[in-house]
């Protein structure tokens, strides 16, 4: 049977839908797992210390049953999309039962601001002072304001509803994208398995963030081209329409993955060139090419300046870490190293890298496999130089200053990896005849590497949200000290600029909807924890027109991740910025201490005069 | 548009959700109306005019109708953002209606022209048995319990409690200015303001008691002193008098 007639038979048993008992039984141990990582989550809000099994085995009670249904042989097409898209949506409910429910990945707080702008001033494009860039990408919040303002829904549950559809679009998109490449329903399930195992997977690619929404339309994207080559000559324009509307939406949507459609889509025209097919998508490739250009140099050209450094910086660090310049960066630290911070436990540790290590000795059958069947067509090919791309990009994670562009790049490279390691065929083994033998080895490999991958993409300490808001001993409901000061901020209706590090900037922007600068704006990162204060600093804040400087002594000021929460009552303050990082604001003319909280105080800068400017 | 109900019922569709996420007063019921509007409706229009009879499989239309919709809600947002009036509740509703509507007239003229006609898919096959029926309902019993779980705010007493003392922001225009104290204590606490006015021989004692999340709020004028005279609040707790607890200061004009 060539691969035409398995195609047409595969698609044919998709009218053949879902069995209902046993996918309402493993629905159901979803469901419990769910309940299971809410609660973990409650308790550690609560201030206990629930053991980490209860949320992790919130996690295999998800995945588990799904995993090893998806080894089967005797699962049908649909009852096999319909698991990866149970997989990909549970596991993206255990990100909506961790948040608080406000807001609590760095970036979302950036992307609630815009979506809050849009729905006040009824435009997009509108300033966000901490990154710039985003206002020139509002396809998230554009989309986001379609519910918003027709149901004045709140940008945390509008967001959730939008990504929850990005992610059901992206399990959705993988699965078929893989059947009609590898003809096998089979291979299909077990590549967007593999997929959910991605670092980012848990919980970055879930955050309301623009990448979130525009990696789904990637792969329709990549869904349409794969189409355009086997579907009538009369339905590939329709196929190629719905891929530009697709283009011109990530454009608008994310810088990032507008690139990568763009590479991905020069890949394809070549190689489809190169074996000589049919459809070549070079319009579609020249399209993205044109637009995302068009889009970087006419409306977002400040796009240049927020990538470049991270872009040179991860080449130079990756360059002195390569020549023994710099040390490397130690593994499951999310970004930061501290000495407060708890590490991963070394079970955990051997979990994540046991999962790579499989990742990595998969590869050779996968690509095996993929060379043997596939080499014909140009998106395997590409699949298979992505999967070998992949422990490239992993590489970078050992380097200080470019972990996070592999970080980032990882999860596009990943997509190739899940089709190679899909078509390995663990599952089919079967020693002296035992079937199931094959299948328990892949359903056990294809959940640790999903655990695996999210004890490595996010801190082990933080898998598990800490509280925002509590109930106080007599009852009434307290904040944490950053969302105190955003709240107070916002009662406050000043239109003066603010200036903070990492925690206490993000939520004065949302739910403090504060115009407030960060980090290396006015150079704050140092200026904040310095001790002294000299001339220029000042000049800084000043050219800024930054009034209130907020300087929050906790060790997690400048922590993305464990700043927002309230800390435990007998928590060392050794880590803290000493008093004289606060008090050297004392010393500045006309700045007065408007705001002390104990761990939070603001100073209020009186704007330079023009006389004081001429003198200096 | 004779002869393709499933056309007929995404249209009639489209304009239920638009009219019931408009006029419907409660914010949560509208979500029932505004959600498929948005993220579902204009990506089976679109879907369906840009392949006329030659409908893909189901497989595939669901991805194409999910993602073509937020594709869609993406560039109809930047078409709004240029129109008078911006983005609003109704300008989205027309739009989409719009959108849905032509889309719809495109697919059945095609699927006309090309002579076919389109039935929708039976969903009998999903028609699922008690056990499976009482087990879904235990699901989405769970998958509630989760999420109300994850909504609720509880009792913490390890959570470390703090004062904020503050002082308003004085605008230009501004005689006087507040000073408040808030507790975000776990407790009630008691304190002790004093409030130094520059050029006045006596500084306002304030003591006070504040539950958890109570502010006490107190307004200070410059008392005739000739401006700009210095303000200085220090908040004591009530056990330790001989310690500022908090301080903040700022200059009344």
């Amino acid at each position: 049977m060539d691969a035409v007639a398995i195609r047409r038979q595969t698609f044919a048993m998709s009218r053949r839908l879902i069995i209902p008992n046993r996918f309402a039984v493993i629905a159901f141990a979803s469901g419990v797992g769910l309940l299971a990582c809410s609660l973990a989550n409650a308790l550690t809000r609560a201030g206990e210390a629930p053991t980490p099994w209860l949320y992790w085995l919130g996690i295999l009670l998800i995945a588990t049953p799904i995993l090893y249904r998806l080894t089967s042989e005797e699962a049908s097409p649909g009852e096999r999309l319909a698991l990866v898209c149970l997989l990909g949506l549970s596991l993206y409910g255990v990100k909506l039962v961790r948040d608080a429910p406000i807001f609590t990945f760095a970036d979302e707080f950036l992307h609630g601001y815009n979506s809050n702008q849009v729905s006040h001033y009824h435009h997009l494009f509108h300033s966000n002072p901490i990154l710039e860039t985003s206002r020139y990408y509002p396809g998230l919040e554009g989309a986001t304001s379609a519910l918003r303002t027709m149901t004045g829904m709140s940008a945390y549950t509008a967001g959730a509803v939008v990504i929850g559809a990005a992610r059901l679009t992206a399990m959705s998109a993988m699965f078929v994208l893989f059947w009609r490449v590898s003809g096998s329903d089979r291979i299909a399930g077990i590549g967007t398995a593999i997929f959910t195992g991605n670092f980012n997977f848990l919980f970055w690619s879930a955050q309301f963030s623009y990448q979130s929404m525009a990696f789904p339309l990637l792969l329709l994207i990549m869904l349409a081209v794969v189409e355009m080559d086997w579907a009538a000559r009369a339905a590939r324009g329709a196929w190629q329409a719905l891929a530009a509307l697709a283009i011109t939406a990530v454009v608008i949507t994310h810088h990032i993955t507008s690139y990568a459609v763009a590479v991905v889509l020069v890949a394809l025209s070549l190689l489809t060139a190169r074996a000589r097919r049919a459809a070549n998508p070079w319009r579609l490739a020249v399209l993205a090419v044109v637009l995302t250009t068009l889009w970087l140099v006419v409306v977002a050209s400040s796009t240049v300046g927020y990538i470049t450094p991270t872009v040179t910086n991860a080449i130079d660090s990756t360059l002195h870490t390569a020549s023994g310049e710099a040390p490397t960066r130690g593994l499951f630290q999310g970004g930061t190293a501290s000495a407060t911070i708890e590490q991963a436990p070394t079970l955990a540790r051997a979990v994540s890298l046991l999962a790579v290590l499989l990742l990595a000795a998969g590869l050779p059958f996968g690509l095996r496999t993929v060379w043997r069947r596939y080499r014909k067509q140009p998106i395997a090919v590409l699949f298979g130089i992505a999967a070998i791309g992949f422990f490239g990009a992993l590489a970078l994670r050992l380097t200080p200053a470019a972990w996070e562009s592999g970080n980032r790049a990882s999860e596009f490279l990943f997509i190739g990896l899940a089709f190679v390691l899909g078509c390995v065929g663990l599952e089919r083994w079967r020693p002296r005849g035992r079937e199931w033998l094959g299948r328990a080895l892949a359903g056990a490999a294809l959940t640790i590497i999903l655990v695996g991958g999210a004890i490595a993409g996010w801190p082990w300490d933080s898998q598990l949200a800490h509280a925002v808001k509590a109930h106080s001993e007599e009852g009434p409901t307290i904040s944490s000290p950053p969302l105190a000061m955003a709240e107070w901020a916002k009662k406050q209706d000043s239109e003066s600029n603010y200036g903070a590090l990492t925690a206490t900037s993000r939520m004065l922007l949302d739910p403090g909807d504060q115009k407030v600068y960060s980090d290396f704006e006015a150079n704050l990162v140092e200026v904040i924890p310095a001790t002294k204060i000299v001339p220029f600093q000042k000049a800084l804040l000043h050219e800024a027109h930054i009034r209130f400087v907020v300087i929050d002594r906790r060790a997690v000021a400048g922590d993305g991740i464990r700043g927002f929460f309230f800390s435990e009552g007998d928590a060392a303050t050794s880590g803290w910025l000493p008093r004289s990082a606060v008090t050297k604001f004392e010393k500045v003319p006309g700045a007065t201490r408007i705001y002390d909280s104990g761990s939070i105080v603001i100073y209020s800068i009186e704007p330079e005069r023009k006389n004081e400017t001429l003198r200096r | 548009m004779r002869g393709h109900r499933d056309l007929r019922l995404i249209l009639a569709l489209t304009v239920v959700c638009a009219i019931g996420s408009l006029i419907t007063p409660l914010g949560a019921v509208r979500v029932i109306f505004a959600v498929p509007l948005a993220l579902v409706l204009p990506g089976y229009a679109i879907v369906a005019a840009a392949f006329g009879t030659r409908l893909p499989a189901w497989p595939e239309r669901i991805p194409l109708t999910l993602g073509i919709s937020l594709a869609t809600a993406a560039l109809t947002s930047l078409v709004l953002n240029y129109l008078p009036g911006g983005i609003h509740g109704f300008s989205w509703a027309l739009l989409l209606v719009l959108i849905v509507l032509f889309a719809c007239r495109s697919a059945a003229r095609r699927r006309g022209r090309l002579r076919g006609r389109h039935q929708p898919p039976s969903l009998r096959s999903l028609k699922p048995t008690p056990v499976a029926a009482a087990t879904t309902i235990a699901t989405v019993a769970m998958v509630v319990a989760a999420l109300i779980l994850a909504q609720v705010t509880f009792d913490n007493d390890h959570a470390a409690g703090f004062t904020q003392l503050w002082i308003a922001p004085p605008k230009p225009t501004d005689v006087s200015i507040r000073v408040g104290v808030t507790s975000e204590q776990q407790g009630t606490r008691a304190y002790r303001l004093v409030i130094d006015v520059e050029g006045q021989a006596e500084p306002v004692v304030e003591n006070f008691e504040l539950e958890p999340s109570q502010t006490r709020l107190v307004k200070v004028g410059s008392g005739g002193a000739p401006p700009p005279a210095g303000v200085e609040a220090k908040l004591y707790l009530r056990g330790h008098p001989g310690k500022v607890y908090r301080r903040v200061s700022t200059q009344l004009r």
